[in-house]
Protein backbone atom coordinates (compact mmCIF):
# COMPACT_ATOMS: atom_id res chain seq x y z
CA UNK A 1 0.00 0.00 0.00
CA UNK A 2 1.30 3.41 -0.94
CA UNK A 3 2.19 5.76 1.93
CA UNK A 4 0.06 8.59 0.53
CA UNK A 5 -3.25 6.78 0.54
CA UNK A 6 -3.86 4.25 3.25
CA UNK A 7 -5.84 1.03 3.05
CA UNK A 8 -8.35 2.53 5.47
CA UNK A 9 -8.89 5.48 3.17
CA UNK A 10 -9.51 3.15 0.23
CA UNK A 11 -12.13 1.31 2.26
CA UNK A 12 -13.81 4.55 3.34
CA UNK A 13 -13.84 5.66 -0.32
CA UNK A 14 -15.22 2.27 -1.43
CA UNK A 15 -18.16 2.59 0.96
CA UNK A 16 -18.70 6.32 0.43
CA UNK A 17 -17.87 7.24 4.00
CA UNK A 18 -15.49 10.02 3.17
CA UNK A 19 -15.80 13.78 2.79
CA UNK A 20 -16.13 14.91 -0.82
CA UNK A 21 -12.81 16.76 -0.82
CA UNK A 22 -10.90 13.76 0.46
CA UNK A 23 -12.74 11.51 -2.01
CA UNK A 24 -11.54 13.68 -4.91
CA UNK A 25 -7.97 13.27 -3.70
CA UNK A 26 -8.37 9.49 -3.57
CA UNK A 27 -9.88 9.49 -7.08
CA UNK A 28 -6.96 11.49 -8.43
CA UNK A 29 -4.52 9.18 -6.70
CA UNK A 30 -6.19 6.10 -8.20
CA UNK A 31 -6.04 7.62 -11.66
CA UNK A 32 -2.31 8.11 -11.28
CA UNK A 33 -1.70 4.60 -9.88
CA UNK A 34 -3.10 1.86 -12.14
CA UNK A 35 -2.04 -0.92 -9.76
CA UNK A 36 -3.97 0.64 -6.89
CA UNK A 37 -6.91 1.29 -9.16
CA UNK A 38 -6.94 -2.38 -10.20
CA UNK A 39 -6.93 -3.40 -6.54
CA UNK A 40 -9.76 -1.00 -5.82
CA UNK A 41 -11.75 -2.40 -8.74
CA UNK A 42 -11.19 -5.94 -7.47
CA UNK A 43 -12.63 -4.97 -4.09
CA UNK A 44 -15.54 -3.28 -5.83
CA UNK A 45 -16.25 -6.46 -7.86
CA UNK A 46 -16.22 -8.60 -4.70
CA UNK A 47 -18.73 -6.18 -3.16
CA UNK A 48 -20.98 -6.54 -6.19
CA UNK A 49 -20.72 -10.31 -5.98
CA UNK A 50 -21.69 -10.30 -2.30
CA UNK A 51 -24.93 -8.55 -3.19
CA UNK A 52 -26.09 -11.83 -4.72
CA UNK A 53 -26.79 -13.18 -1.22
CA UNK A 54 -30.33 -12.07 -0.54
CA UNK A 55 -32.05 -11.69 2.79
CA UNK A 56 -34.26 -14.54 3.92
CA UNK A 57 -37.72 -13.78 5.24
CA UNK A 58 -38.46 -15.06 8.70
CA UNK A 59 -41.55 -14.61 10.83
CA UNK A 60 -40.84 -13.05 14.21
CA UNK A 61 -41.89 -15.28 17.11
CA UNK A 62 -44.89 -14.60 19.30
CA UNK A 63 -43.50 -12.64 22.23
CA UNK A 64 -44.98 -13.30 25.67
CA UNK A 65 -45.03 -9.91 27.33
CA UNK A 66 -46.80 -8.75 30.42
CA UNK A 67 -49.59 -6.18 30.72
CA UNK A 68 -50.94 -4.80 33.93
CA UNK A 69 -54.54 -5.06 34.98
CA UNK A 70 -56.50 -2.39 36.85
CA UNK A 71 -55.13 -3.44 40.22
CA UNK A 72 -51.58 -3.25 38.88
CA UNK A 73 -50.98 -6.99 38.80
CA UNK A 74 -49.00 -8.29 35.87
CA UNK A 75 -50.96 -10.36 33.38
CA UNK A 76 -49.60 -12.46 30.59
CA UNK A 77 -51.01 -11.44 27.24
CA UNK A 78 -52.18 -14.95 26.54
CA UNK A 79 -53.80 -15.15 29.97
CA UNK A 80 -56.30 -12.60 28.74
CA UNK A 81 -59.66 -14.51 28.54
CA UNK A 82 -60.63 -12.96 25.20
CA UNK A 83 -57.29 -13.84 23.59
CA UNK A 84 -57.50 -17.31 25.09
CA UNK A 85 -61.01 -17.83 23.66
CA UNK A 86 -60.03 -16.54 20.24
CA UNK A 87 -56.95 -18.74 20.19
CA UNK A 88 -58.96 -21.77 21.29
CA UNK A 89 -61.59 -21.18 18.59
CA UNK A 90 -58.95 -20.71 15.92
CA UNK A 91 -57.07 -23.80 17.07
CA UNK A 92 -60.28 -25.88 17.13
CA UNK A 93 -61.24 -24.75 13.64
CA UNK A 94 -57.78 -25.58 12.38
CA UNK A 95 -57.91 -28.99 14.05
CA UNK A 96 -61.35 -29.68 12.55
CA UNK A 97 -60.20 -28.63 9.12
CA UNK A 98 -57.15 -30.83 9.39
CA UNK A 99 -59.05 -33.88 10.63
CA UNK A 100 -61.75 -33.32 8.02
CA UNK A 101 -59.10 -33.15 5.33
CA UNK A 102 -57.39 -36.28 6.60
CA UNK A 103 -60.58 -38.33 6.81
CA UNK A 104 -62.13 -36.90 3.66
CA UNK A 105 -65.15 -35.75 5.70
CA UNK A 106 -67.99 -34.41 3.53
CA UNK A 107 -71.07 -32.70 4.96
CA UNK A 108 -73.79 -31.91 2.42
CA UNK A 109 -77.31 -30.58 2.69
CA UNK A 110 -79.57 -31.77 -0.11
CA UNK A 111 -83.34 -32.29 -0.30
CA UNK A 112 -83.89 -31.33 3.34
CA UNK A 113 -81.37 -33.86 4.51
CA UNK A 114 -77.91 -33.53 5.97
CA UNK A 115 -75.47 -36.13 4.76
CA UNK A 116 -72.20 -36.84 6.47
CA UNK A 117 -69.80 -39.15 4.72
CA UNK A 118 -66.20 -40.00 4.16
CA UNK A 119 -64.22 -40.14 0.96
CA UNK A 120 -67.08 -38.88 -1.19
CA UNK A 121 -66.02 -37.09 -4.32
CA UNK A 122 -66.62 -33.36 -4.22
CA UNK A 123 -69.06 -32.24 -6.84
CA UNK A 124 -68.41 -28.53 -7.10
CA UNK A 125 -64.77 -27.88 -6.40
CA UNK A 126 -62.72 -31.00 -6.75
CA UNK A 127 -59.30 -30.50 -5.20
CA UNK A 128 -57.83 -33.44 -7.01
CA UNK A 129 -58.69 -35.40 -10.13
CA UNK A 130 -61.46 -38.02 -10.21
CA UNK A 131 -58.97 -40.84 -10.28
CA UNK A 132 -57.30 -39.58 -7.12
CA UNK A 133 -60.60 -39.11 -5.33
CA UNK A 134 -61.58 -42.76 -5.59
CA UNK A 135 -61.00 -44.83 -2.54
CA UNK A 136 -58.01 -46.98 -3.22
CA UNK A 137 -59.44 -49.99 -1.40
CA UNK A 138 -62.74 -49.73 -3.28
CA UNK A 139 -60.96 -49.49 -6.59
CA UNK A 140 -58.82 -52.49 -5.83
CA UNK A 141 -61.72 -54.69 -4.65
CA UNK A 142 -63.94 -53.81 -7.61
CA UNK A 143 -61.20 -54.50 -10.06
CA UNK A 144 -60.26 -57.74 -8.29
CA UNK A 145 -63.86 -59.02 -8.63
CA UNK A 146 -64.10 -58.08 -12.25
CA UNK A 147 -60.75 -59.67 -12.99
CA UNK A 148 -61.76 -62.90 -11.24
CA UNK A 149 -65.02 -63.04 -13.20
CA UNK A 150 -63.18 -62.44 -16.43
CA UNK A 151 -60.70 -65.17 -15.63
CA UNK A 152 -63.43 -67.68 -14.81
CA UNK A 153 -65.42 -66.92 -17.93
CA UNK A 154 -62.33 -67.15 -20.07
CA UNK A 155 -61.31 -70.52 -18.59
CA UNK A 156 -64.84 -71.85 -19.21
CA UNK A 157 -64.81 -70.61 -22.79
CA UNK A 158 -61.40 -72.07 -23.28
CA UNK A 159 -62.53 -75.53 -22.00
CA UNK A 160 -65.60 -75.54 -24.23
CA UNK A 161 -63.52 -74.56 -27.25
CA UNK A 162 -60.87 -77.18 -26.51
CA UNK A 163 -63.50 -79.89 -26.01
CA UNK A 164 -65.03 -79.05 -29.38
CA UNK A 165 -61.60 -79.23 -30.99
CA UNK A 166 -60.94 -82.57 -29.35
CA UNK A 167 -64.27 -83.96 -30.52
CA UNK A 168 -63.55 -82.84 -34.05
CA UNK A 169 -60.11 -84.42 -33.96
CA UNK A 170 -61.52 -87.66 -32.58
CA UNK A 171 -64.06 -87.78 -35.36
CA UNK A 172 -61.31 -87.17 -37.89
CA UNK A 173 -59.21 -89.95 -36.36
CA UNK A 174 -62.24 -92.29 -36.42
CA UNK A 175 -62.77 -91.47 -40.08
CA UNK A 176 -59.11 -92.15 -40.77
CA UNK A 177 -59.32 -95.49 -38.99
CA UNK A 178 -62.32 -96.47 -41.08
CA UNK A 179 -60.48 -95.44 -44.21
CA UNK A 180 -57.44 -97.44 -43.12
CA UNK A 181 -59.62 -100.48 -42.46
CA UNK A 182 -61.15 -100.11 -45.87
CA UNK A 183 -57.76 -99.61 -47.46
CA UNK A 184 -56.33 -102.60 -45.62
CA UNK A 185 -59.16 -104.82 -46.78
CA UNK A 186 -58.88 -103.51 -50.35
CA UNK A 187 -55.11 -103.91 -50.34
CA UNK A 188 -55.37 -107.43 -49.07
CA UNK A 189 -57.88 -108.14 -51.68
CA UNK A 190 -56.13 -106.35 -54.57
CA UNK A 191 -52.42 -106.64 -53.83
CA UNK A 192 -52.40 -110.18 -52.60
CA UNK A 193 -55.42 -111.85 -53.93
CA UNK A 194 -53.69 -115.16 -53.56
CA UNK A 195 -52.70 -114.51 -50.01
CA UNK A 196 -56.13 -114.43 -48.51
CA UNK A 197 -54.99 -114.63 -44.93
CA UNK A 198 -57.52 -112.18 -43.58
CA UNK A 199 -58.61 -114.26 -40.75
CA UNK A 200 -59.92 -112.89 -37.46
CA UNK A 201 -56.50 -112.96 -35.84
CA UNK A 202 -54.87 -110.68 -38.45
CA UNK A 203 -57.77 -108.30 -38.32
CA UNK A 204 -57.49 -108.13 -34.56
CA UNK A 205 -53.75 -107.33 -34.82
CA UNK A 206 -54.48 -104.60 -37.35
CA UNK A 207 -57.22 -103.16 -35.20
CA UNK A 208 -54.90 -103.14 -32.20
CA UNK A 209 -52.23 -101.27 -34.16
CA UNK A 210 -54.73 -98.72 -35.32
CA UNK A 211 -56.10 -98.21 -31.85
CA UNK A 212 -52.52 -97.78 -30.49
CA UNK A 213 -51.87 -95.14 -33.10
CA UNK A 214 -55.12 -93.48 -32.18
CA UNK A 215 -54.16 -93.44 -28.53
CA UNK A 216 -50.78 -91.99 -29.41
CA UNK A 217 -52.38 -89.25 -31.45
CA UNK A 218 -54.91 -88.58 -28.75
CA UNK A 219 -52.24 -88.26 -26.06
CA UNK A 220 -50.23 -85.88 -28.27
CA UNK A 221 -53.30 -83.75 -28.82
CA UNK A 222 -54.04 -83.63 -25.11
CA UNK A 223 -50.41 -82.79 -24.27
CA UNK A 224 -50.35 -79.98 -26.81
CA UNK A 225 -53.64 -78.71 -25.49
CA UNK A 226 -52.51 -78.72 -21.86
CA UNK A 227 -49.23 -77.03 -22.80
CA UNK A 228 -51.14 -74.26 -24.54
CA UNK A 229 -53.46 -73.95 -21.57
CA UNK A 230 -50.53 -73.79 -19.17
CA UNK A 231 -48.83 -71.09 -21.25
CA UNK A 232 -51.99 -69.10 -21.34
CA UNK A 233 -52.53 -69.33 -17.59
CA UNK A 234 -48.92 -68.27 -17.03
CA UNK A 235 -49.38 -65.27 -19.29
CA UNK A 236 -52.64 -64.45 -17.60
CA UNK A 237 -51.06 -64.53 -14.14
CA UNK A 238 -48.12 -62.46 -15.35
CA UNK A 239 -50.50 -59.89 -16.80
CA UNK A 240 -52.48 -59.92 -13.57
CA UNK A 241 -49.31 -59.36 -11.51
CA UNK A 242 -48.37 -56.43 -13.76
CA UNK A 243 -51.88 -55.07 -13.42
CA UNK A 244 -51.74 -55.36 -9.62
CA UNK A 245 -48.33 -53.69 -9.58
CA UNK A 246 -49.55 -50.84 -11.78
CA UNK A 247 -52.63 -50.47 -9.61
CA UNK A 248 -50.45 -50.33 -6.51
CA UNK A 249 -48.23 -47.68 -8.06
CA UNK A 250 -51.29 -45.68 -9.02
CA UNK A 251 -52.65 -45.99 -5.47
CA UNK A 252 -49.32 -44.86 -4.03
CA UNK A 253 -49.26 -41.91 -6.39
CA UNK A 254 -52.78 -41.04 -5.31
CA UNK A 255 -51.79 -41.24 -1.65
CA UNK A 256 -48.73 -39.07 -2.36
CA UNK A 257 -50.90 -36.52 -4.17
CA UNK A 258 -53.33 -36.48 -1.24
CA UNK A 259 -50.51 -36.10 1.26
CA UNK A 260 -49.01 -33.22 -0.73
CA UNK A 261 -52.41 -31.61 -0.89
CA UNK A 262 -52.89 -31.94 2.86
CA UNK A 263 -49.40 -30.57 3.49
CA UNK A 264 -50.04 -27.57 1.26
CA UNK A 265 -53.33 -26.85 3.00
CA UNK A 266 -51.74 -27.26 6.45
CA UNK A 267 -48.78 -25.01 5.49
CA UNK A 268 -51.13 -22.40 4.11
CA UNK A 269 -53.30 -22.49 7.24
CA UNK A 270 -50.23 -22.31 9.48
CA UNK A 271 -48.91 -19.32 7.54
CA UNK A 272 -52.31 -17.62 7.67
CA UNK A 273 -52.55 -18.25 11.42
CA UNK A 274 -49.07 -16.77 11.93
CA UNK A 275 -50.03 -13.72 9.91
CA UNK A 276 -53.30 -13.25 11.80
CA UNK A 277 -51.57 -13.60 15.17
CA UNK A 278 -48.79 -11.18 14.08
CA UNK A 279 -51.39 -8.64 12.95
CA UNK A 280 -53.28 -9.13 16.19
CA UNK A 281 -50.14 -8.50 18.22
CA UNK A 282 -49.29 -5.44 16.14
CA UNK A 283 -52.83 -4.12 16.54
CA UNK A 284 -52.72 -4.60 20.30
CA UNK A 285 -49.31 -2.92 20.52
CA UNK A 286 -50.29 -0.05 18.21
CA UNK A 287 -53.39 0.59 20.29
CA UNK A 288 -51.21 1.00 23.33
CA UNK A 289 -49.23 3.72 21.56
CA UNK B 1 -41.37 2.95 10.88
CA UNK B 2 -40.28 6.55 11.55
CA UNK B 3 -37.07 7.09 13.47
CA UNK B 4 -38.93 8.97 16.18
CA UNK B 5 -41.20 6.02 16.97
CA UNK B 6 -38.24 3.67 17.07
CA UNK B 7 -36.45 5.99 19.43
CA UNK B 8 -39.56 6.10 21.57
CA UNK B 9 -39.79 2.32 21.57
CA UNK B 10 -36.14 1.94 22.58
CA UNK B 11 -36.54 4.57 25.27
CA UNK B 12 -39.63 2.87 26.69
CA UNK B 13 -38.03 -0.58 26.47
CA UNK B 14 -35.07 0.73 28.50
CA UNK B 15 -37.55 1.90 31.12
CA UNK B 16 -39.00 -1.60 31.33
CA UNK B 17 -41.92 -1.39 28.90
CA UNK B 18 -42.42 -4.99 27.77
CA UNK B 19 -44.74 -4.07 24.92
CA UNK B 20 -42.18 -1.66 23.51
CA UNK B 21 -39.54 -4.35 23.73
CA UNK B 22 -41.76 -6.89 21.97
CA UNK B 23 -42.34 -4.37 19.18
CA UNK B 24 -38.58 -3.92 18.87
CA UNK B 25 -38.24 -7.69 18.57
CA UNK B 26 -40.77 -7.63 15.72
CA UNK B 27 -38.80 -4.89 14.01
CA UNK B 28 -35.30 -6.28 14.41
CA UNK B 29 -35.86 -10.03 14.31
CA UNK B 30 -35.35 -10.41 10.56
CA UNK B 31 -32.11 -8.41 10.58
CA UNK B 32 -30.55 -10.35 13.43
CA UNK B 33 -31.68 -13.66 11.93
CA UNK B 34 -30.10 -12.79 8.58
CA UNK B 35 -26.93 -11.72 10.36
CA UNK B 36 -26.81 -15.16 12.01
CA UNK B 37 -27.66 -16.92 8.78
CA UNK B 38 -24.74 -15.31 6.98
CA UNK B 39 -22.46 -15.96 9.93
CA UNK B 40 -23.27 -19.69 10.13
CA UNK B 41 -24.84 -20.46 6.75
CA UNK B 42 -27.31 -22.58 8.70
CA UNK B 43 -30.97 -21.84 9.53
CA UNK B 44 -31.11 -23.70 12.85
CA UNK B 45 -27.96 -22.12 14.24
CA UNK B 46 -29.09 -18.69 13.04
CA UNK B 47 -32.47 -19.16 14.78
CA UNK B 48 -30.76 -20.30 17.97
CA UNK B 49 -28.39 -17.30 17.98
CA UNK B 50 -31.25 -14.90 17.18
CA UNK B 51 -33.43 -16.15 20.00
CA UNK B 52 -30.56 -16.03 22.48
CA UNK B 53 -29.70 -12.51 21.31
CA UNK B 54 -33.18 -11.23 22.10
CA UNK B 55 -33.33 -13.10 25.40
CA UNK B 56 -30.03 -11.49 26.41
CA UNK B 57 -31.21 -8.12 25.11
CA UNK B 58 -34.40 -8.41 27.18
CA UNK B 59 -32.37 -9.25 30.24
CA UNK B 60 -29.91 -6.37 29.91
CA UNK B 61 -31.78 -3.60 28.11
CA UNK B 62 -32.24 -1.76 31.37
CA UNK B 63 -28.47 -1.23 31.49
CA UNK B 64 -28.37 0.51 28.10
CA UNK B 65 -27.27 4.09 28.68
CA UNK B 66 -28.22 5.87 25.45
CA UNK B 67 -30.97 5.27 22.93
CA UNK B 68 -28.62 5.96 20.00
CA UNK B 69 -26.35 3.06 20.88
CA UNK B 70 -29.16 0.48 20.74
CA UNK B 71 -28.27 -0.72 17.23
CA UNK B 72 -24.59 -1.27 17.98
CA UNK B 73 -25.45 -2.77 21.35
CA UNK B 74 -27.84 -5.28 19.76
CA UNK B 75 -25.21 -6.31 17.21
CA UNK B 76 -22.65 -6.68 20.00
CA UNK B 77 -24.97 -9.18 21.67
CA UNK B 78 -25.62 -10.92 18.34
CA UNK B 79 -21.90 -11.26 17.61
CA UNK B 80 -21.28 -12.63 21.11
CA UNK B 81 -24.10 -15.15 20.74
CA UNK B 82 -22.81 -16.23 17.32
CA UNK B 83 -19.31 -16.70 18.74
CA UNK B 84 -20.74 -18.65 21.67
CA UNK B 85 -22.70 -20.93 19.33
CA UNK B 86 -19.58 -21.33 17.23
CA UNK B 87 -17.59 -22.40 20.28
CA UNK B 88 -20.31 -24.87 21.29
CA UNK B 89 -20.38 -26.24 17.77
CA UNK B 90 -16.66 -26.88 17.81
CA UNK B 91 -16.94 -28.71 21.14
CA UNK B 92 -19.81 -30.89 19.96
CA UNK B 93 -19.67 -34.27 18.35
CA UNK B 94 -22.53 -34.12 15.91
CA UNK B 95 -24.13 -37.42 15.02
CA UNK B 96 -26.94 -36.87 12.51
CA UNK B 97 -30.14 -38.50 13.66
CA UNK B 98 -31.20 -39.60 10.21
CA UNK B 99 -27.98 -41.54 9.59
CA UNK B 100 -29.38 -44.40 11.66
CA UNK B 101 -32.33 -44.81 9.31
CA UNK B 102 -30.96 -43.19 6.22
CA UNK B 103 -33.18 -43.21 3.17
CA UNK B 104 -31.86 -42.85 -0.35
CA UNK B 105 -32.59 -39.14 -0.23
CA UNK B 106 -30.73 -38.78 3.07
CA UNK B 107 -27.77 -40.57 1.62
CA UNK B 108 -27.79 -38.18 -1.34
CA UNK B 109 -28.00 -35.16 0.98
CA UNK B 110 -25.14 -36.49 3.08
CA UNK B 111 -23.13 -37.19 -0.05
CA UNK B 112 -23.72 -33.66 -1.33
CA UNK B 113 -22.84 -32.20 2.09
CA UNK B 114 -19.74 -34.32 2.30
CA UNK B 115 -18.77 -33.35 -1.21
CA UNK B 116 -19.23 -29.69 -0.43
CA UNK B 117 -17.06 -30.02 2.66
CA UNK B 118 -14.32 -32.20 1.25
CA UNK B 119 -14.31 -31.92 -2.48
CA UNK B 120 -16.22 -28.76 -3.18
CA UNK B 121 -16.79 -28.29 -6.88
CA UNK B 122 -17.93 -24.69 -7.44
CA UNK B 123 -18.40 -24.95 -11.20
CA UNK B 124 -20.87 -27.76 -10.80
CA UNK B 125 -22.69 -25.83 -8.09
CA UNK B 126 -22.95 -22.84 -10.41
CA UNK B 127 -24.59 -25.03 -13.00
CA UNK B 128 -27.09 -26.08 -10.34
CA UNK B 129 -28.00 -22.48 -9.67
CA UNK B 130 -26.48 -22.42 -6.20
CA UNK B 131 -24.69 -19.12 -6.53
CA UNK B 132 -25.99 -17.83 -3.26
CA UNK B 133 -24.92 -21.02 -1.48
CA UNK B 134 -21.44 -20.72 -2.97
CA UNK B 135 -21.06 -17.14 -1.78
CA UNK B 136 -22.28 -18.12 1.68
CA UNK B 137 -19.80 -20.95 1.64
CA UNK B 138 -17.03 -18.54 0.68
CA UNK B 139 -18.12 -16.19 3.45
CA UNK B 140 -17.93 -19.05 5.93
CA UNK B 141 -14.33 -19.72 4.91
CA UNK B 142 -12.90 -16.35 5.93
CA UNK B 143 -11.77 -15.69 9.53
CA UNK B 144 -14.64 -14.92 11.94
CA UNK B 145 -13.44 -11.43 12.87
CA UNK B 146 -13.30 -10.41 9.19
CA UNK B 147 -16.58 -12.17 8.42
CA UNK B 148 -18.42 -10.24 11.15
CA UNK B 149 -17.24 -6.92 9.74
CA UNK B 150 -18.11 -7.93 6.16
CA UNK B 151 -21.64 -8.94 7.20
CA UNK B 152 -22.18 -5.82 9.30
CA UNK B 153 -21.01 -3.55 6.50
CA UNK B 154 -22.36 -5.30 3.42
CA UNK B 155 -25.66 -6.65 4.66
CA UNK B 156 -26.55 -4.72 7.79
CA UNK B 157 -25.42 -1.38 6.36
CA UNK B 158 -23.70 -0.25 9.56
CA UNK B 159 -21.33 2.70 9.48
CA UNK B 160 -17.70 2.05 10.33
CA UNK B 161 -18.27 3.95 13.55
CA UNK B 162 -21.17 1.68 14.53
CA UNK B 163 -19.13 -1.42 13.68
CA UNK B 164 -16.26 -0.11 15.77
CA UNK B 165 -18.61 0.51 18.70
CA UNK B 166 -20.30 -2.89 18.39
CA UNK B 167 -17.03 -4.77 18.26
CA UNK B 168 -15.18 -2.48 20.65
CA UNK B 169 -12.41 -1.82 18.16
CA UNK B 170 -11.15 1.29 16.39
CA UNK B 171 -12.62 2.47 13.11
CA UNK B 172 -9.34 1.86 11.35
CA UNK B 173 -9.26 -1.72 12.63
CA UNK B 174 -12.78 -2.23 11.29
CA UNK B 175 -11.73 -0.89 7.88
CA UNK B 176 -8.62 -3.02 7.91
CA UNK B 177 -10.58 -6.17 8.76
CA UNK B 178 -13.06 -5.40 6.01
CA UNK B 179 -10.21 -4.91 3.53
CA UNK B 180 -8.65 -8.25 4.42
CA UNK B 181 -12.07 -9.93 4.42
CA UNK B 182 -12.85 -8.77 0.88
CA UNK B 183 -9.37 -9.75 -0.30
CA UNK B 184 -9.78 -13.19 1.27
CA UNK B 185 -13.17 -13.63 -0.44
CA UNK B 186 -11.68 -12.70 -3.79
CA UNK B 187 -8.89 -15.22 -3.28
CA UNK B 188 -11.34 -18.00 -2.35
CA UNK B 189 -13.53 -17.31 -5.38
CA UNK B 190 -10.46 -17.36 -7.60
CA UNK B 191 -9.35 -20.66 -6.07
CA UNK B 192 -12.78 -22.06 -6.87
CA UNK B 193 -12.39 -20.76 -10.40
CA UNK B 194 -15.44 -18.53 -10.12
CA UNK B 195 -15.14 -15.56 -12.40
CA UNK B 196 -16.95 -12.30 -11.91
CA UNK B 197 -18.92 -12.85 -15.14
CA UNK B 198 -20.34 -16.05 -13.70
CA UNK B 199 -21.39 -14.27 -10.53
CA UNK B 200 -23.14 -11.48 -12.39
CA UNK B 201 -24.79 -14.00 -14.69
CA UNK B 202 -26.77 -15.14 -11.66
CA UNK B 203 -28.25 -11.67 -11.22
Amino acid sequence: MDAKITREQIMAYLYGEMPAEEARLVEAYLEENPAMKAEYEDLYEVRKGLKQIKDVDVAPPMVMFTVKDESGNALRLFHNPFIQKMTAVAASLLLLLFIGKLTGLQITYQQNAVTIGFNQPEKNTPLISNTTQRSTTQTTSINMDSIQQRMLSFVNDFHIKENKNLMLRLKAIEGNVNKMDLYASNTTKVVSPNNLDLNDKNLEILANKVSQQNLLLLSEVIEASSARQEDYIKTLFADFAIYIHDQRMEDLNNIQANMNNIKQVADKKSFETDMVISRLIETVIDKNY
Amino acid sequence: MPELIQTSLISNAIKGDQQAFSKLVQLRYKRIYNFGLKYFGDHDLAMEATQKTFIAAHKHIGKLKTVGSFNSWLYTIAVNQCREEDRKLKRKWIIPFFSATATTEDVEIMARKSQRENDFDPERSLQQDELSAILLKALAKIPAEQKVVVIMKEYEGLKFKEIATALKISENTAKSRLYYGLKALKKILEQWNIKKEEIYYGC
